[in-house]
């Protein structure tokens, strides 16, 4: 019982640190302009894709 | 009775769709459109890679630069500033986004973390050269000026870019009636020679 919650709590500190380096300012800035980096991405493809198609208009 | 007014497809999400939408892009665009994309995924990456690049590359050269010391981390939150603007800007107008990206990319290249590595470099370059010129007014003033400068290159685009986006909605308003625009559009305005 003793070593799963020694193991319980290995797991717990380490995600505990990782939390705590990816809420740094830094690290966050760098996880926003991924982030938007492939935000902006995706919108020139969709610009891609609106070029490429026709319209599709319901049928009447 | 009512017409079924429903469009003659089924809509599918997730991964059919994706599939459905990539074997239609092979059929109408071929090869290249699988080329275009990818080109557009891989220049957006590389940009992402200059960007921590330049901030590393500031953050190392300005480490002993007095009054600049942290200024990679403030290139790199200003462009992250610019780039969150940008995401909204594209949500907010969907009408502009090509623009809005170009803008974007202007910004954070073109104003701030290009010229501001360039500063940085000279900034480091240079930084020898005034130690112990108390005597040389030029010098002090360089001194001074420089961090400063480097910050104002650096931060002041952020808070133009947001700016400009945030002001984006009121750029295309006209308060003139539909008469006189359309005098003014087909120059019926009187003002023709």
């Amino acid at each position: 019982m003793e070593s799963i919650s020694f193991g319980f709590i290995i797991l717990l500190n380490g995600l505990l640190a990782i939390i705590e380096t990816i809420i740094s300012p830094i690290s966050l800035a760098v996880l926003v302009s991924a982030f938007a980096f492939l935000w902006l991405a995706k919108c020139e493809i969709d610009e891609l894709d609106r070029l490429g198609s026709k319209p599709e208009v319901r049928r009447h | 009775m009512r017409r079924d007014t429903t469009p003659n497809r089924k809509v599918s999400y997730g991964l059919p769709a994706l599939t459905k939408k990539v074997s239609m892009l092979y059929t109408v665009e071929g090869s290249r459109g699988y080329s275009l994309r990818t080109s557009i995924i891989l220049k957006n990456i590389a940009l992402f890679l200059s960007l921590i690049v330049c901030c590393v590359f500031s953050q190392a050269v300005l480490q002993n630069v007095q009054g600049a010391r942290n200024g990679g981390r403030w290139m790199l939150v200003s462009a992250a500033i610019m780039l969150v603007t940008a995401v909204y800007g594209t949500m907010r107008y969907p009408h502009h986004r090509a623009e809005l990206i170009r803008q974007a990319r202007h910004f954070v290249f073109g104003i701030a973390v290009v010229p501001g590595t360039v500063l940085a470099i000279f900034m480091w370059a240079t930084q020898d050269n005034f130690v112990n010129q108390v005597d040389d007014s030029f010098a002090m003033l360089l001194i001074n000026a420089l961090p400063i400068l480097y910050f104002v290159t650096v931060l002041v685009p952020a808070a133009i870019f947001v700016k400009t986006v945030a002001g984006l909605g009121n750029l295309y308003r006209t308060k003139e009636d539909d008469q006189e625009s359309v005098s003014r559009w087909t120059r019926q305005d009187g003002l023709q020679l």
